[in-house]
């Protein structure tokens, strides 16, 4: 077998490691449930559940990388991410890769100021307890000389595949291109940090391929935070439409809807993220490897071309 | 029959105080550079490595500073060798060429 990068997970971080990976030569095998993936040259799907120690074992034999790029729903954590990551981990020693594991700023207290990948981890939720459990595991293997391992931690995702799960993504962008109102999470004038998909990507292989990157967790690097009304309204004038409305989901309608969908359940112990400034300090990244964070109205205009808008020549269309 | 190449190398400690590495010498970092199945633009390498008796599959890595691969040299390699850091060892390094 191959394989030199296998990457779990096809959601926009996964697809656009194993775009970026094959693009540059590389081979990649990109293992889901269901078998997706981009379907371009150089990518190899593999339908298995990768939870499945002995049977990922054996899929990752030939890897160098194993990127993980999995995303549970919420509600399932606290029962889907142990056994997933202890397989990854297993995988990863058994072959001799190293474990990349894409995480977020979860694990951390809840922030007074700019977060840096050396704040304790002190996570204020059930969520964030697991992600740092998971570090905190691979991290143990690391330091034994067993198996080498790195993560990187975003904050949330912009770009133009965020689609159904993201906050600027198909719940917020095609009402922007209508120059509808929008409703949003918390406190929308709070400044928040957005993570460029690409810029995740860039930052996964860099620390996959770099020995330098390995034993401790890299923040990736990130545009200067804005509020949520500031970049719907940034988005609006890209678009060339009248800033549009831009208000918060009153509690008690998240209320309502937790009775209803565990995911927004789940939402309640996280929402402090979007009640006061949550800001991520990357500059240590930029600083190590070089990696500058794409320009946020980059990020912007290929979003909204992704949701079929087009105005003149200067929108960059998406292949 | 897939290249290989001995050599000697220094073993050495990553800065965050756990892994050790050893440095493919300049020559044969070239070599395995040009012999490379995959030249991808990140460089990793499959090999097989043998360090006296222990035999393993593992991957070497192009190091930014030294633009010579780096290869990792886990735990159990180095007790079943009893070789730490410091020591310079004799390494066989088969490229993996399928």
């Amino acid at each position: 077998m191959s394989t030199t990068h296998l990457i779990v997970g096809a959601g926009p971080t996964g697809s656009a490691t194993a775009r970026l990976l094959a693009s540059t030569g590389n081979l990649v095998t990109i293992v889901t449930r269901s078998g997706s993936g981009p379907a371009e040259p150089g990518i190899t799907q593999i339908a298995a559940d990768a939870a499945d120690s002995e049977q990922f074992t054996r899929i990752a034999v030939g890897a160098s990388v194993i990127y993980n790029c999995a995303n549970p729903p919420y509600h399932r954590w606290t029962t889907d991410w142990p056994p997933l990551a202890a397989s990854l981990l297993q995988a990863a020693q058994a072959n001799d890769a190293v474990l990349v594991t894409l995480s977020n700023l979860y694990m951390y207290a809840k922030p007074t100021s700019a977060m840096r990948a050396t704040n304790p981890l002190d996570a204020p939720s059930v969520k964030g307890n697991v992600r740092a459990h998971m570090w905190g595991d691979a991290l143990a293997a690391h330091n034994t000389g067993r198996v080498r391992v790195t993560e990187a931690r975003a904050s949330d995702f912009i770009g133009p595949d965020v689609g159904a799960n993201g906050h600027m993504g198909d719940r917020v962008v095609p009402r922007i291109l209508r120059g509808k109102k929008v409703s949003l999470l918390g406190d929308v004038d709070a400044i928040h940090s957005w993570t460029a998909i690409d810029d995740v990507a860039r930052t996964l292989v860099a620390l996959g391929s770099n020995e330098r990157a390995w034993g401790q967790p890299w923040h990736v690097p990130t545009v200067p935070p804005l509020s949520q009304r500031a970049l719907v309204h940034k988005m609006c004038a890209l678009a060339g439409v009248d800033p549009v409305k831009v208000s918060s989901i009153p509690n008690v309608i998240i209320r309502a809807l937790g009775l209803a969908v565990p995911a927004m359940r789940e939402m309640r112990e996280v929402a402090y993220q979007f009640q006061a400034p949550f800001v991520i300090d990357s500059q240590e990244t930029t600083d190590v490897f070089g990696i500058e964070p794409t320009a946020l109205h980059s990020t912007l205009q290929t979003t909204l071309s992704s949701y079929g808008h087009r105005r003149g020549s200067d929108i960059h269309i998406p292949s | 029959m897939d290249p290989t190449f001995t050599f000697q190398a220094e073993l050495w400690l990553h800065d965050s105080g756990t892994w050790i590495f050893a440095t493919v010498p300049e020559d044969e970092s070239d070599e395995i550079q040009e012999v490379a199945p995959h030249p991808g633009g990140f460089g990793s390498v499959r090999v097989h490595v043998s360090v006296g008796e222990t035999e393993w599959r593992t991957s070497v890595f192009p190091n930014a500073k030294s633009r010579c691969f780096v290869l990792p040299i886990k735990k159990a390699v180095r007790t079943a060798e009893a070789v730490d850091i410091g020591d310079t060892a004799t390494i066989n390094l088969t490229v993996l060429m399928d």
